[in-house]
């Protein structure tokens, strides 16, 4: 009996690995939920803002209703992925500088782009500043994550938690078995499906679909290399002038 | 001793309120619109969780405040 469960128990995992692994095609589709509760108490503190809290509040929620709407994707195979904006129209009603601080809350109109094997995290984007576009690129294992023993189910799926340095929280999926998650988030040994800044915005997943078929990635090209680094001093340094 | 220990508190206290009253006036001039606007600026896209320096912090910050400085 003990040999024949132990038979059993062997089939049935290499039957769901081999699933697991001849599904690392798909497509996820993901949007922003609101951590009201942030919110909420962050704007009853007395801050700097003071007389202006009420009105900032009611536009933090308006702004986040606007991006519930939003779908963005995220395309992967089992070597690469490209996360982005799955444009819609801006209608007459809506503000236009609502509208891309909604669209910002899920990564804006950039394009995240990963690579396992190159172990690259590449981000396209054009700067507000001079609109010339560019392609800052990191270390895909940059990323440092705790994995925690808290479990939960998204779409059916088994995640598990894991903590980054800064806080973050990531909720992945081992069954999934690649890298890769929303806004370049990634370096964990399954799909993030769930990503909370731990203040506000939550990114999550709504839709999955797996393929058999090995999804085509197409990586971007267009822009001025540079390293995430270097953007980022420039960025500090521009926002610095601007607003002396 | 006592009197010692009482004479010390009492000097941190003064000078911990003057430095919290400077603070106070500096930050919190209302009068200052692009001063309103930085800090909200910072506050909105540091509740947003957007990592200081990246691309998605400069587009939210600009976007913060010009549309404050519009209301202001």
């Amino acid at each position: 009996m003990k040999n024949f469960n132990f038979f059993y128990f062997t089939i049935v995992f290499l039957l769901s690995n081999l699933q697991a692994h001849t599904q690392v095609s798909g497509t996820v589709i993901y949007q922003i939920k609101l951590n009201k509760e942030y919110i909420d108490n962050f704007y009853k503190q007395d801050t700097v803002l003071k007389g202006y809290n009420k009105i900032a509040k009611e536009r933090t929620l308006r702004l986040y209703e606007l991006a519930q709407n939003f779908r963005f994707k995220l395309k992967f195979n089992k070597n690469e992925s490209l996360y982005f904006w799955e444009e819609e129209m801006l209608d007459d009603a809506t503000n236009e500088i609502e509208f891309n601080l909604a669209i910002l809350k899920g990564g804006g109109r950039a394009k995240y782009y990963m690579n396992k094997d190159e172990n690259l995290n590449l981000v396209q984007f054009k700067s507000p500043i001079n609109n010339n576009w560019y392609i800052e690129t990191s270390l895909l294992n940059n990323q440092n994550w705790t994995v925690l023993k808290e479990t939960d189910t998204i779409l059916g799926y088994k995640v598990f938690k894991a903590v980054s340095n800064n806080g973050d929280i990531a909720w992945f999926a081992p069954d999934i078995p690649v890298p890769f998650g929303p806004l370049g988030k990634g370096n964990l040994p399954g799909l993030i499906l769930k990503w909370d800044t731990t203040k506000a915005r939550i990114i999550e997943a709504v839709e999955i679909k797996l393929s058999k078929k090995t999804l085509k990635i197409k990586r971007p090209q267009k822009g001025i290399v540079r390293t995430a680094e270097e953007g980022r001093k420039e960025r500090i340094r521009q926002i610095n002038h601007l607003t002396r | 001793m006592k009197k010692l220990i009482s004479l010390i508190a009492l000097l941190f206290l003064t000078v911990s309120y003057s430095f919290a009253s400077d603070v106070e006036m500096k930050e919190e001039n209302p009068e200052d619109p692009g001063r309103i606007c930085r800090y909200y600026a910072i506050i909105e896209a540091s509740n947003d969780g957007y990592e200081y320096g990246s691309t998605a912090w400069q587009s939210s910050y600009l976007l913060h405040f010009n549309w404050c400085m519009e209301v202001i």
